[in-house]
């Protein structure tokens, strides 16, 4: 049976059986993994710790002979404590593992969505400004994973997206000009933001933290894009919910 | 080809709902059944019966009853100011095993776990803070896991009750098992012990 070192976040874990875990893991070199780890339930386990949500570790797996592998030990390499010491970031940091989970295949190498993730992790841990690493997460994740957000044309007519009260429509594929679509006062994008969403595009995470967006902005920009991951996912995401309800 | 009769196949089917247990092991508990003498199976029908018309949850605190309050709240005791919030009603009875704590509980029927769509309002978060204000507690523990979901219920839960006056607040400490080797310790344990480290009394 190959066995191999492989570093990894775990994007989520669940119960299996009596005191095993089944766990899901990003991997640059292989994309998601799915692992079992037995009796990693039980108190003096060393594998519990390696698939603890978010957690960066090496992980030793051994191939199994279906799609699900063996996690047979490795060492954490960062435990981003800090993302557990609020439920807004657990649940901020749910939704983008629950987004890779959903949109990455077994097998299939992802080094960009594994430096995105580790990335945004990395500043929720150290107890960054959420949203605006939730909006980078979508705007970053969404082009990698093939549905991107339309920022420089009309999604509906390909016009140039020049300014005035610009709408964010999921259904179309992004952002539509007023002459094609129109929307109540407090869901428009205004161009000075989407200059900025557009500097997001194009920066590292900790440089466009420092872009300055309004609260209101921000929240309209990320309303949006939620429902564009949503829309084009096409699956509930859980978390998600979980993150409105703590929100209001 | 053979197969089990339609009355065998729906017991293994009911097996197989059983949390663990395989269409193997559900077959293997199937024909124990079948071995099994009538006043033993009969045995297992009513428990199954009993426990789903008899228990219910205790309407202070959440452990499984058959009156109105559980044996826990019912005992006279147990110290009503000193309040040991547990996940689940399992937890509890683990903590009753160790046979040190003698404060009551308040089960809050979960973790807040956003990946599986649970947030606050799904667990007795309400009826928690309800309960500590009217019932004058002077102590909570909080003894959820030490998972990042169980970590995030206790912050969220001590910021909540951060706001009653002349509460403590305490988190069960967490660390190295009893008779463990610290050589064999993951590094995250270790961090946990040692920032939860203690002066020597």
């Amino acid at each position: 049976m190959r066995e191999r070192v492989l570093r990894t976040i775990t994007l989520l874990r669940r119960d299996l059986g009596e005191a095993d875990r089944l766990a899901v893991l990003l991997s640059r070199e292989e994309g998601k993994v799915l692992a079992s780890a037995k009796s990693s339930r039980k108190p003096n386990s060393r594998l519990a710790a390696l698939i603890e949500p978010f957690v960066l570790a090496d992980c030793r797996i051994i191939e199994g002979r279906g799609e699900i592998q063996r996690l047979a030990g490795g060492e954490v390499v960062e435990p981003f404590r800090g993302i557990r010491s609020d439920i807004e970031r657990v649940a901020r940091a749910s939704l983008m593992a629950e987004i890779a989970d959903q949109g990455t295949e077994p097998g299939s190498a992802a080094p960009r969505l594994f430096a995105l993730l580790l990335d945004c992790l990395r500043l929720l841990a150290e107890g960054a400004a959420g949203p605006s690493i939730e909006l980078y997460y979508l705007l970053h994740s969404s082009r990698l994973l093939g549905y991107g957000l339309s920022l420089d044309h009309c999604a509906s007519c390909g016009g140039d997206l020049a300014g005035g009260e610009l709408a964010m429509v999921p259904e179309v594929g992004g952002l539509a000009c007023p002459a094609c679509y129109t929307v109540a006062a407090g869901r428009w994008v205004d161009a000075l933001s989407l200059e900025r969403v557009r500097a997001y595009r194009h920066s590292r995470l900790r440089v466009a933290l420092e872009i300055p967006l309004s609260n209101g902005q921000r929240k309209v920009w990320l309303d949006g894009l939620r429902a564009h991951v949503r829309y084009h996912m096409d699956v509930s995401l859980r978390s998600l919910d979980v993150l409105r309800s703590l929100e209001r | 080809m053979a197969t089990y009769p339609r009355a065998v196949t729906r017991l293994i089917e009911a097996f197989r709902k059983l949390p663990g247990v395989g269409p193997k092991s559900a077959q293997r508990y199937a024909v124990h059944v079948l071995r099994a003498s009538m006043d033993d199976a009969r045995e297992l029908a009513d428990a199954i019966l009993e426990v789903k018309t008899s228990i219910k949850p205790c309407k202070r605190c959440g452990n499984y009853t058959d009156t109105d309050l559980c044996s826990v709240c019912a005992d006279p005791r147990r110290d009503p100011r000193s309040l040991c919030v547990v996940s689940y009603v399992r937890d509890l009875m683990a903590i009753e095993r160790a046979g040190e704590f003698r404060g009551q509980y308040h089960v809050l029927g979960g973790v807040l776990s956003p990946a599986d769509g649970i947030g606050p309002e799904d667990l007795t978060v309400g009826a928690l803070i309800e309960r500590v204000r009217d019932e004058h507690v002077t102590e909570v523990i909080l003894a959820t896991s030490p998972s990042v979901e169980g970590d995030a219920t206790a912050l969220y839960l001590a910021r909540l009750l951060g706001a009653v006056p002349e509460l403590e607040v305490t988190r069960l400490a967490s660390g190295l098992p009893a008779g463990a080797d610290l050589d064999y310790a993951d590094q995250t344990t270790i961090a946990a012990a040692l920032s939860g480290r203690r002066r020597l009394e």
